[in-house]
């Protein structure tokens, strides 16, 4: 049963129906609040509140296209009211569990290319939440701009305009340690 | 970075999101946690819904005759609550599919009557009847149909399978005939009181002898007189139930337009 169907289905009270979209929004929905929240904890708090009130609110939602942006809203809506109420935010320098392991034996390109990683996710936690959940909503759950604008109940232009902002801060960081890496090599050599 | 670079810089977000959201361990019990707090949450607004909507307060009343001396509790059977189930409340008329679906069969009903009051929303409740112990005795679907004219509002209960909470039917003292059918008009007073008030031994005695429907649940005492016309056609129990100002002939032309319906 395609997505379409199952959420119909749900609209009609059909357990089976709700369990089967659960599997299949369950991942992606821990992943994306956690993504937002940074504490697992929080992250499953979130889920299930949101389809709690998924659940609950299933009559309300107008179209079964729109069920995918529809849970996106609540799910936004529901991490950001929990994080303001628990202010459970790990310290961005917390969150990682950084590789202490030395790199000093690797090739250059492999240590250049964990630094940008490090640095863009140090970076993407350090964005306003704002910024975060578009570019989480973006490039992680894979919504669209019009969607996006749906979900965070923002115009697109809005919506257009953080992720611009959000790529440029991340751009800026990374292009800060690539001239730091290309001066440590010039250095070494 | 130049435009030609940016999908890639943009791959690199997408795969350290990735990398990042990797890190959260699943959780097998989190649909089971879901459900039970979806139904802990129904079965606290449908409850709060039962006990402060006027509409149902006499379907609250824990009193051992409830519609107007036609239905009455078999053996020991105490009182039955009615919990409505939010996913299936629809705006308007549910689909027969439904009706079907979740009660066996279709009964009649009508979506706007000749006197003006509209169908305004639809409703599946479930209603369990308790014994004397306040024990399960029997559970059974019913169809609500909500009903608006300006602010005036009007219920027609339906219960397919009235037997099976034990409510048992005939008519009261005051009836009229048609196509064979016996229709029972009453009229009620009731008392609508907070959860924590105290009632009267007279009042007590009047609850029992169904002459009173006494229901809690609102923030300040409200009493009126509900009014109800009840029959039964093809097993089926159908009550009009309304706080408003309808005569029993306006409330009796409502019931002949359900009869003759289809």
């Amino acid at each position: 049963m395609e997505e379409k169907e199952l959420v119909i289905a749900f609209k009609n009270g059909e357990e089976a129906a709700f369990e089967a979209l659960f599997s299949l929004y369950e991942d992606k929905a821990l992943r994306t609040a956690f993504l937002l929240c940074q504490n697992r904890e929080m992250a499953r708090d979130i889920v299930q509140d949101s389809f709690v009130h998924c659940c609950l609110n299933i009559g309300k939602l107008r179209s079964a296209e729109a069920f995918r942006p529809w849970f996106y809203r609540i799910l936004t809506r529901t991490a950001f009211t929990l994080m303001k109420k628990e202010k459970k935010y790990l310290p961005v320098e917390e969150f990682f569990e950084r590789d202490t392991e030395s790199f000093a034996d690797e090739p250059f390109e492999r240590y250049a290319e964990k630094e940008r990683a490090e640095i863009l996710r140090r970076e993407i936690l350090r964005l306003s939440d704002k910024q975060r959940t578009v570019i989480v909503l973006h490039y992680f759950n894979g919504l669209s701009v019009e969607e996006i604008a749906a979900a965070t109940g923002s115009f697109q232009g809005t919506v257009k305009s953080r992720l611009f902002f959000a790529r440029e801060k991340l751009k800026a960081e990374l292009s800060k340690q690539n001239h730091k890496l290309q001066g440590d090599e010039i250095h070494e050599s | 970075m130049s435009h030609r670079q940016a999908p890639l810089f943009e791959q690199e977000i997408r795969h350290t999101l990735h990398q990042m959201s990797e890190a959260l361990p699943e959780d097998d019990r989190l649909l089971h946690k879901i459900q039970t707090a979806v139904k802990e949450e129904k079965e606290r607004r449908s409850m709060k819904k039962l006990f402060s909507s006027k509409k149902f307060a006499a379907l609250a009343a824990s009193a051992l005759i409830l519609i107007g001396g036609l239905s009455y509790a078999a053996g020991n059977i105490s009182h039955w609550i009615s919990v409505s189930n939010n996913t299936k409340s629809y705006t308007g008329i549910m689909p027969e599919a439904v009706m079907q679906k979740e009660l066996g069969k279709v009964p009649k009903y009508i979506e706007s009557f000749a006197n003006g009051f509209a169908i305004e929303e639809s409703n599946i409740a479930e209603t369990t009847a308790y014994d004397e112990n306040n024990q399960n005795a029997g559970e059974t679907k019913e169809l609500y149909l909500s009903y608006k004219r300006g602010d005036a509002r009007l219920t027609l209960n339906i219960l397919p399978n009235p037997a099976a909470i034990g409510m048992m039917t005939e008519p009261g003292a005051d009836t009229a005939l048609y196509k064979d059918i016996t229709l029972s008009y009453s009229k009620d007073p009731f008392k609508f009181v907070p959860p924590d008030y105290k009632a009267t031994e007279e009042e007590l005695r009047l609850a029992e002898e169904g002459k009173l429907n006494l229901s809690y649940g609102s923030s300040e005492i409200e009493t009126g007189f509900h009014s109800f016309l009840s029959w039964i056609e093809d097993g089926s129990s159908y009550q009009l139930l309304t706080e408003e100002e309808l005569s029993r002939e306006e409330l009796i032309e409502m019931a002949k337009e359900v009869i003759d319906s289809k």
